[in-house]
C-alpha cells in the first residue's frame, strides 16, 4: 500500500469543491480533479513532504485549470485574458439587482485573476502566502487582485456606492 | 509613535476581513472602522463574501466521490498486480479459535509467530482475491459454517458507525484452512476486509501495535479469538479501530446478519469523512500558514 496515494485521495473532496468553484460545473471539475490526480501521481517525484500536501495538490489542479483554458482559449483564437485587457465591472441596473447579490454570480463579472484570488482565499481558506504560490504570482499581485476583486463584488452588490474617501495604496 | 489609524490602507481591510491580519493590525483597523461605519460596511460586505462563498461550496466536500475518480489510483486486484497500483484499502484479519484447537496460547503469549503468518497470508489474499477466491461452492452461509465449526456464534460486524457497510460475505481459502471474508466499503470508496478463521486460545484484551513487514499491525487476544488489524495507518488510528472492531465482534447467544448495501450507491449518510489531514501537523506551506501579514505591503 501506497502512503503517498492514500494522503491523496484524503484530498479529494477538498479537490473536487476547489474545481467546483473554478469551473462551476460538475462535470467539468471532476474532469479538472482527475487530470490533477493524474498528473500529482506522476510527478510525485516533485513532491516534499516538509510542506502541505494539499497546497501542492491545489496548485497542480490550478495549473492543470489554466493550461486548458488557454487551450480552450487558443482554439477559439480569442486574446488570452489579462490585467490589462480585462473589463470593468459594471454597475448594477435595476434589473440584474437581484443577481448580483449572488456572490458567485457577482464573481463571473470579475476579470480571472481577480475571481480566483477570490476563490482560493474565501473558498479553500488558503493563507495569503499559500495563495499566492498556489495561483504562481506574487504575495503583493494577490492583494492587490483581492483589494480590487472585493470592491468590485461588493459595488455589484451594493449598487452604485459613493467612493470612500480612503487613503489609497501606493 | 505614528497613529496607525492614519495608515489604514485597502490592504489591510481586505485582509481584516480575510482574517489575515496580525492582532496588532487587526486592533488598530477595528478602531479605524468604528469610527467609520460606512467603510465597516463595506469591509462587512467582504467578510459577507467569504461567508456566502462556504455555505455554497463546503456541501461539496461532503458528497459522495465519483468512481471515476478512484481510477487515477489503479483497480483493486487481479493477480500480480503491485502494491503501488492498489486502491486506498485497509485491511482487518480476525483469527477465530476453534473447538478443535490448534495452539494452546500462554497467558502472556500473543503467538507472534503465527499472528505473522496469518498477517502475511491475509494480507496477500486482501491484496489478490485469486488467493482468497471462494474456495467452496456452499449452499450454507459463510458466517453460519464458521460459527457451526467452532461452536460460537459469530455476529457480523456492524461498523456503520466507522462509515462502512457490509457489501459481500464468502467463503475462502486462508492458510491451508478455510475461512470468511466479509467485505466492506466506505462511502468514501475505501475497501476493508474482515477475514475470519478457525484457531484457539483465550485472553483479555491487550491491544499491541507494532510494525511487521512495512505495514502497522495490532493483535490482541479477546476470549476464544484472536485478532489483527494491519494497514497503512497510524498506531493511534490503528488502536482505536481496533477497539471498535473488538466491540463490534462481541459474542452474543444470537447471530445478527446486517443487511448487505448495494455496490453502486455508496450513501451518502455514512461516507467517512477524512476529517482534517495532519500532514505536517498543521496546513503549514510551502509556504507557512498562518502567517499573518503585518499591515503595509
Amino acid at each position: 500500500m501506497d502512503d503517498f496515494q492514500w494522503l491523496i485521495a484524503r484530498e479529494i473532496p477538498y479537490l473536487r469543491r476547489f474545481a467546483r468553484a473554478l469551473t462551476g460545473n460538475t462535470d467539468a471539475a471532476d474532469d479538472l480533479v482527475q487530470d490533477t490526480l493524474e498528473r500529482a501521481l506522476h510527478k510525485r517525484h516533485l513532491w516534499r513532504p516538509r510542506g502541505s500536501l494539499r497546497a501542492w495538490l491545489y496548485r497542480v489542479l490550478y495549473n492543470v485549470h489554466l493550461n486548458a483554458a488557454r487551450g480552450r482559449l487558443l482554439d477559439r483564437l480569442s486574446v488570452i485574458d489579462s490585467e490589462a485587457g480585462e473589463k470593468t465591472a459594471t454597475p448594477a441596473t435595476q434589473d440584474r439587482h437581484v443577481e448580483m447579490l449572488d456572490v458567485v454570480a457577482a464573481l463571473e463579472h470579475l476579470p480571472r485573476g481577480q475571481r480566483d484570488a477570490i476563490l482560493v482565499v474565501g473558498v479553500e481558506g488558503l493563507s495569503y502566502d499559500q495563495a499566492a504560490w498556489v495561483l504562481g504570482i506574487r504575495l503583493g499581485t494577490l492583494r492587490s487582485r483581492l483589494c480590487r476583486g472585493r470592491e468590485a463584488l461588493w459595488r455589484l452588490r451594493e449598487g452604485a456606492a459613493p467612493r470612500a474617501n480612503l487613503r489609497r495604496v501606493k | 509613535m505614528t497613529d496607525h489609524r492614519d495608515e489604514i490602507t485597502e490592504f489591510d481591510l481586505v485582509a481584516y476581513a480575510d482574517g489575515a491580519l496580525d492582532p496588532d493590525r487587526s486592533k488598530a483597523v477595528e478602531a479605524y472602522l468604528a469610527a467609520h461605519p460606512d467603510i465597516a460596511a463595506r469591509v462587512n460586505d467582504y467578510a459577507r463574501q467569504n461567508a456566502e462563498l462556504r455555505e455554497r461550496f463546503d456541501p461539496i466536500v461532503s458528497e459522495p466521490i465519483p468512481d471515476r475518480l478512484h481510477a487515477p489510483f489503479g483497480r483493486p486486484a487481479g493477480p500480480g498486480m503491485t502494491a503501488v497500483a492498489r486502491a486506498v484499502a485497509i485491511a482487518v484479519i480476525v483469527l477465530a479459535t476453534g473447538v478443535a484447537g490448534w495452539m494452546v496460547g500462554r497467558s502472556s503469549d500473543t503467538n507472534r509467530y503465527a499472528v505473522e503468518a496469518f498477517v502475511r497470508s491475509a494480507s496477500a489474499a486482501h491484496e489478490d482475491p485469486a488467493i482468497a477466491s471462494p474456495a467452496v461452492v456452499s449452499s450454507v452461509p459463510p458466517l453460519h459454517w464458521l460459527s457451526e465449526s467452532i461452536g460460537l456464534e459469530l455476529r457480523t460486524p456492524d461498523l456503520g458507525e466507522l462509515g462502512f457497510q457490509l457489501v459481500e460475505k464468502r467463503l475462502v481459502h486462508l492458510e491451508n484452512d478455510r475461512g470468511v471474508q466479509l467485505l466492506y466499503k466506505s462511502g468514501g470508496g475505501e475497501s476493508l476486509s474482515i477475514f475470519v478463521k478457525r484457531r484457539w486460545r483465550e485472553r483479555k484484551p491487550d491491544y499491541e501495535v507494532q510494525e511487521s513487514e512495512g505495514l502497522m499491525v495490532a493483535y490482541w487476544l479477546d476470549g476464544p479469538l484472536a485478532y489483527a488489524i494491519t494497514g497503512n495507518l497510524s498506531p493511534e488510528r490503528l488502536r482505536s479501530l481496533a477497539q471498535s472492531v473488538n466491540g463490534s465482534m462481541a459474542l452474543e447467544p444470537r447471530v445478527k446478519e446486517p443487511r448487505l448495501q448495494p455496490r453502486r450507491k455508496p450513501q451518502a449518510a455514512s461516507d467517512e469523512r477524512p476529517g482534517e489531514p495532519s500532514v505536517g501537523g498543521s496546513e503549514a506551506g510551502p509556504p507557512a500558514a498562518g502567517s499573518k501579514t503585518t499591515g503595509k505591503m
